[in-house]
């Protein structure tokens, strides 16, 4: 359908549309328009004055995504039209498989548009593309058979850099060299850029199957046209972690940052993602590895002296000029060896000190520090401490300055284009691997010696595990404004959005932003078609919690388990159950398979599991998806903070329940969580119970919001545990409201909410009843307009003196 | 676990052994200097005595069992006793043997057991069609050549198996024939016979239960064993390794049940002290190499979509090095190693989901569904349906010439037609059909009631008493049953006639026979096809003879003469008419 929005004429592609879509992308389209005014000024003023961000949660199954696209695509042509600049869009999404979906409901929108538009108008020249690491689209063989994704990078690295090229052109080098260049990527040199693929929307499994046909590298392409893209697909790793940003902003081309808009999808885990992309571990096996890469990058380097000794030298001439100097490879659309860890404001633009120039020195320089760092483990308590006081110990008893410390990455990513390694052997790619974590971590502590990061060694696992000592060295950032505020700076639009991004007030906190609007919708719904219940109580009214003193409890197991088989009966089809760790979920099912529980789940659905193999776990899922197909039923067993609890749709018929077996709080005694509590306690206020509260109540919404994928869509979320009674608020509106509009009790025990079930079930599966009364969930275009006239009226400012502009 | 232990034999000290490798199971007894030996062969043992746990002696009585011959010459049972030091060792040796002992005891029964089924099974265990490939089995021409199919629903469904001995091996009316006109019934009943079973858990279902005399029973069904051999190929490896090679059947389903690899298959946690069943248990390596195999295998071959790959997720970022999760949310991290051993637990529940849905995959047409998802979807496209407007219906109009408007209406338009003619024109037809029927030089008498009032009244008579005695029959029988009255119905029938069932069954018979070779002849005949003229010819020949057949019963009956040609008529009519109607053709 066709409707105006302001000025803008939108293109929905859909006949009919739901209020709250309508509302989300007037919200949104006021945000850009600020934007729009904003930006002018601040170019006019040369200054970055704050982004306008929104924050905005809009009920799962709203349609979220295809409103997003069709608001921004719109905006973005109109835009186009009027002015003649093209905004750019960056879509950031979670996980591949939520931005696999979004590419597919884009490719949906452009196909409407280009049905709907008059052919001179018409989107075809629309380039939209995703972005994935290598593992994911690589089509050569020999490269994607191993598992890791860090070893395919590396050697798709071997097997396109140019110095093999030219090394494999001369013949007498070729015979040494045990390695071959990669078809795919060389046939690329046949097109240019831009006619890589036709232009459209390329899902990345279409971009595969087109790569194939024409034989070239999907990943290569999508990476070299993406500065060429409309609209841009990807993780939002891609944009906050330091070690990938630069890179992929480099593809982009990004000069223009005012006119882009940026999207967070899904951004309910935004604040662990910024903190991840910051921190870092070592232990004991990393600093064995990276000292044995130390040992031989020390023969390559004397080999080389005997072989090319030129080379070093020019090497070393160049540090003397600069670092950018020396780096031939910045020019170059090459990746660089050792991606830099620290957010590119942060970067020194110095000269390399001179004690680590040399190449010998510098290895014997971080075989120095290695060495330093395998003492620091050697202890047998836990220590926290700061970096300064770190970098303080370190000078005493090792005489490193912070200084030569910072330069570290680009240090060892120069020695390694100098040495130009082509071995193809596993165990030197992992060892070198291992190497090049110790630098991150040596610039990394470097460059943030302030009090948003914290240093923890832990000597063991586990407090009563103290025979076995395992070491470990985590250093992590404490607070995720760091990593976003380079993004607020740079993007003049941002707009974060979720399903479950409740409450609203705590992400702007602990972001640093100020957003223009922050709104939660409501789910218009023509009938109730999901019902959340807490069950709190079993059949023997005895108490449901997974409280940590009492989960083992075997009357509390056998609860759970009744809970289990009775629920399998009743539910038709689809039935997913979430623990709230690994841990407590294998505890569970040994149990249960002792009691015999399992044995009679059996017989009603058959059972399937989520494992560590996360390969395993997705075959697992396409079986899941084939029972629920063929009507033999499925049970799945997974985590809230796992695999399957995010990005992983499960549409009507593959859920009809979702049970929340406890709340999925933090293991609290974690040393990083305690740390970073304590941060939060500090600096924002926040204490250590709500910020906990509130994290396990995101990943239950989270979990709860996979059942609901759309409004004909039905299901029961079913909260086990009495502690959720107390925290109904947390959960975000819409489900709140479900809640009210079901008028469910508070907490039921089994019995009554197994009856509600049956009853909810059988009133769905009949035939939506139609009413006289208008559907107001849905609204066609004359109810727009309708809409419109009554709540959109200029306002008329005649009286005061004033004039309407036609 | 222990199967030796110190026991003195016949007042000498020694090592007693229990060899379950060997087939049949035997206990080795070896003096401490080594001199003496003896061997009992466990089948040959009928009793076990063992003194009670309170007593302060502790030894174990083993009485032989002896052949009739043996019995008949007097020798008494060889009887073996063997003393212990330590109540451990000999509760562990007595309960080995106890397990031993009775597993070839009911070796016999078993054996019976099996015998009684087998004659049973021939009967049930028949697979009427391939479901695996639908689509083909349940095409006509292989409908037609799937006799097996035929026979059963000839088994079935009395009344068409009359027919087809009537018409097909008495007439030779060619089964072909006969059973293109039925192919729908074939179909149906070829579906609804065919329902298998669905794979399921069948370890699941089986649960050892201890009885009172210290023995483990599992009960299972013939087919259950099947499924567990279909389910773990590991078992069939075993079973297929070891029988009859080393042991009957039934041992080795006791062995099995007592086995580790019966509580690994059930995802068991396998306790360090668990007595297992050392022949079956080598194959849990087996097991594990198996298995390994068909991960990679389903690995390989499922395609996993990018909407669900979580391994795709977590590669999306190879760049990324988080902090090391705690421990609650790793695998097998439990501090008090209670999980150890889980992981395979829960990858067993999968393997066994996926090889369930595996079994099914090529069933009842299902593969042509899985060949269509080939590139990603996204799944809940019905999802926004109601965003979508709900197809208009739309009306072609259908114009209809009517012969008596005519040459109104064939170029006018519908909405244009002038209203007040049609309605003249309707008038004036009305006034027509008026002065028609009301025109009493044109009536003619159709039946003359006053003449024939007597034959009338009776007639009358009998209906009401026909009804009467259904209605009273109805009443005392349950009404809701239909056949009851059906044959009430029959029985009025021939008893009114006055004629015996024999005569009336035949005549019946063979009415239903010519119909059947009517229905055959018209099929051929109106297709006017020259190929078909074989086929005719054939079957108007049986129609003759169907022409003699009525005649020959019209004149063998004829005491009932008027009865029996009165009820045939209507056929030898048809099949007279059809006769001419071919020469008919034959001139032409």
């Amino acid at each position: 359908m066709l409707f105006d929005i302001d000025e803008i004429p939108i293109l929905f592609p859909y006949d009919k549309v739901y209020p709250e879509q309508y509302e989300y992308m007037r919200d949104i389209k006021r945000v850009l328009d600020n934007s729009d005014v904003n930006g002018n000024i601040q170019l006019n003023n040369g200054q970055n004055a704050a982004a306008n961000s929104c924050i905005l949660e809009m009920p799962s199954g709203t349609g979220k995504t295809v409103s997003l696209l069709s608001i921004t695509i719109a905006y973005q042509r109109y835009h186009f039209k009027q002015t003649g600049i093209k905004k750019k869009i960056i879509y950031c999404s979670r996980t591949m498989s939520e931005i696999e979906k979004t590419l597919l409901e884009l490719e949906n929108l452009i196909e409407y548009r280009n049905k709907m538009l008059p052919p001179d108008e018409a989107d075809e020249n629309i380039l939209g593309l995703g972005l994935t690491s290598r593992k994911n689209l690589c089509i050569n063989e020999e490269v994607n058979s191993t598992k890791s994704g860090k070893l395919v990078d590396e050697k798709c690295r071997l097997k396109t850099n140019g110095e093999l090229k030219t090394s494999l052109q001369d013949e007498a080098e070729s015979k040494k060299i045990n390695n071959s260049l990669c078809e795919f990527h060389e046939n690329m040199y046949q097109y240019d850029v831009h006619n890589y693929i036709p232009k459209g929307v390329y899902s990345f499994d279409k971009l595969i199957n087109v790569c194939k046909e024409k034989k070239i590298c999907p990943y290569f392409t999508s990476r070299r046209m993406i500065d060429q893209c409309d609209i841009i697909i990807y993780s939002y790793h891609y944009l906050l972690d330091p070690k990938i940003n630069s890179r992929v902003n480099k593809m982009l081309n990004l000069e223009d940052t005012a006119n882009t808009i940026v999207i967070f999808d899904e951004a309910h885990n935004i604040d662990n993602v910024c903190i991840e992309s910051l921190s870092i571990d070592l232990n004991n096996d990393i600093l064995k590895r990276g000292n044995k890469s130390c040992n031989l990058l020390l023969k390559k380097i004397d080999n080389m002296r005997q072989v090319d000794a030129e080379r070093l030298e020019t090497e070393y001439n160049n540090l003397l000029q600069g670092l950018n100097a020396a780096n031939p490879q910045k020019a170059t659309e090459e990746d660089d060896v050792v991606p830099n860890p620290v957010l590119s404001t942060d970067i020194l633009k110095e000269n390399v000190p001179g004690n680590i120039r040399k190449a010998e020195h510098f290895v014997r320089f971080l075989k120095r520090f290695i060495e330093y760092l395998r003492t620091r483990l050697k202890v047998m308590h836990v220590i926290s401490e700061t970096p300064i006081s770190f970098l303080k110990h370190c000078r005493q008893l090792t005489y490193i300055e912070q200084k030569p410390l910072q330069f570290c990455v680009d240090r060892l990513a120069l020695l390694l284009r100098t040495l130009n390694i082509q071995d193809n052997n596993h165990s030197a790619i992992e060892d070198i691997q291992c190497l090049k974590d110790i630098v991150s971590f040596a610039t990394l502590v470097a460059t943030y010696d302030t009090g948003e990061f914290q240093l923890i060694i832990e000597p063991f696992e586990l407090e009563n595990q103290q025979n076995i000592p395992n070491p470990i060295l985590h250093f992590i950032c404490l607070d995720p404004s760091i990593t976003m505020k380079p993004v607020f700076e740079k993007f003049h639009t941002i707009i974060i959005t979720s399903g479950t991004i409740s409450p609203l007030d705590m992400y702007p906190k602990i972001l640093k932003f100020d957003p223009i609007i922050s709104k939660s919708y409501k789910m218009s719904l023509p009938r109730q078609t999901f019902l959340p219940l807490v069950i709190s109580k079993s059949t023997d009214q005895q108490p449901l919690t997974t409280r940590f003193e009492i989960r083992n409890d075997p009357t509390i197991v056998r609860n759970y388990g009744d809970i289990l088989v009775r629920l399998s009966q009743t539910i038709p089809d689809g039935l997913i159950v979430f623990f709230p760790s690994y841990l407590h979920m294998e505890n569970l099912i040994t149990k249960w398979q002792q009691q015999g529980v399992l044995d009679k789940i059996w017989p009603h659905k058959i059972i399937l599991t989520e494992t560590p193999d996360a390969q395993e776990s997705s075959v697992a899922l396409e079986i899941f998806k084939k029972a629920c197909d063929n009507g033999k039923g499925a049970l799945l067993f997974a985590v809230a903070r796992g695999k399957v609890s995010e990005g992983i749709d499960f549409s009507n018929h593959y859920a009809r329940a979702v049970i929340l077996i406890g709340i999925p709080f933090q293991y609290t005694e974690s040393k990083i969580l305690k740390a970073r509590l304590e941060y939060l306690r500090n600096n924002h206020l926040i204490r250590e119970n709500d910020w906990l509260s509130f994290d396990a109540m995101r990943h239950a919404s989270q979990c709860l919001g996979r059942v609901i994928r759309g409004k004909l869509d039905y299901g029961v979320m079913i909260l086990c545990d009495r502690r959720f009674t107390k925290r109904v608020g947390q959960l975000p509106a819409w489900i709140r409201q479900g809640m009210e509009a079901c008028n469910s009790e508070q907490d039921v025990d089994l019995e009554v909410g197994l009856n509600r079930c049956k009853a909810f079930l059988k009133s769905m599966a009949q035939k939506d009843v139609k009413t006289n009364t208008k559907d107001l969930s849905v609204w066609d275009e004359n109810d727009v307009k309708a809409f419109k006239a009554e709540n959109e009226k200029p306002i008329d400012y005649s009286k005061e003196g004033g004039f309407l502009l036609q | 676990m222990s199967h030796s232990g110190a026991a003195l034999f016949r007042k000498s000290a020694g090592i007693l052994t229990i060899d379950e490798s060997k087939y049949p199971a035997r206990i080795h007894w070896k003096s401490t200097d080594g001199t003496q030996v003896h061997t009992i062969i466990l089948d040959q043992v009928s009793k076990l005595q063992a003194t009670p746990a309170n007593s302060t002696k502790m030894m174990i009585k083993l009485i032989g069992k002896l052949t009739k011959e043996e019995m008949d010459e007097g020798i008494i049972d060889p009887v073996s006793v063997f003393q212990f030091n330590n109540r451990m060792v000999m509760e562990n040796i007595k309960n080995t043997l106890q397990i031993i002992i009775s597993r070839y005891k009911d070796n016999v029964v078993y054996e019976q057991k099996m015998l009684k089924e087998k004659e049973h099974e021939n009967e049930n265990n028949m697979n009427l069609i391939n479901t695996e490939s639908l689509e083909d089995s349940l095409s006509v021409s292989n409908l037609l050549s799937n006799l097996q199919l035929q026979q059963n629903y000839l088994k079935q469904d009395l009344t068409l198996s009359k027919k087809f001995q009537n018409s097909v091996i008495k007439n030779k009316l060619p089964a072909k024939e006969f059973w293109i006109t039925r192919i729908t019934e074939l179909r149906s009943f070829a579906l609804s016979n065919s329902q298998k079973f669905g794979p399921y858990n069948v370890l699941s279902t089986i649960k050892p239960v201890a009885s009172s005399d210290n023995k483990v029973n599992v009960s299972v069904t013939k087919d259950k064993l099947k499924a567990i051999l279909a389910t773990y190929p590991v078992v069939k490896l075993a079973f297929d390794e070891n029988v009859p090679l080393n042991f009957h059947e039934q041992e080795f389903w006791s062995r099995f049940f007592q086995s580790n690899l019966f509580r690994k298959l059930r995802g068991e946690l396998i306790m360090a002290n668990t007595r297992g069943d050392i022949i079956i248990d080598k194959y849990l390596e087996n097991e594990i190499t198996l298995n390994s195999k068909e991960d990679e295998h389903n690995m390989n071959k499922i395609k996993v979509s990018k909407v669900l790959d979580l391994k795709g997720n977590m590669d999306d970022d190879p760049l990324k090095f988080p902090n090391k999760q705690d421990f609650t949310m790793r695998y097998g991290a439990d501090p008090q190693g209670q999980t150890e051993g889980v992981l395979d637990i829960l990858k067993g529940m999968n393997r066994l989901s996926e090889k369930l849905m595996n079994s099914l995959q090529n069933e009842y047409g299902r593969k042509d569904e899985n060949k269509k998802r080939k590139q990603d979807e996204l799944d809940n496209d019905e999802g926004f349906d109601d965003l979508v407007e709900p197809p208009k219906i739309k009306y072609t109009k259908i114009k209809i010439q009517e012969s008596n408007l005519e040459d109104n209406l064939e170029n006018a338009d519908m909405n244009s037609v002038n209203l007040n003619e049609l309605g003249n024109r309707m008038t004036a037809q009305l006034e027509n059909i008026k002065n028609e029927l009301l025109n009493e030089d044109r009536k003619v008498s159709l039946f003359d009631f006053e003449k024939h009032k007597a034959a009338c009244y009776e007639a009358n008579n009998k209906i009401l008493n026909i009804l009467d005695k259904n209605q009273s029959f109805i009443n005392k029988e349950d009404s809701d049953n239909l056949s009851s009255f059906m044959n009430v119905v029959y029985d009025v029938n021939y008893k009114k006639l006055g004629i015996p069932q024999e005569v009336y069954d035949s005549c019946s018979l063979l009415n239903e026979t010519c119909n059947e070779f009517l229905k055959h002849f018209y099929n051929h005949l109106n297709t006017l096809d020259p190929r078909r003229s074989m086929i005719i010819r054939r079957l108007n020949k049986h129609l003759v003879q169907c022409d003699v057949q009525l005649n020959e019963i019209n004149k063998s009956f004829k005491d009932y003469d008027s009865d029996v040609e009165y009820m045939l008529k209507p056929v030898h009519q048809a099949v007279k008419m059809s006769l001419k109607k071919f020469d008919d053709c034959l001139e032409k």
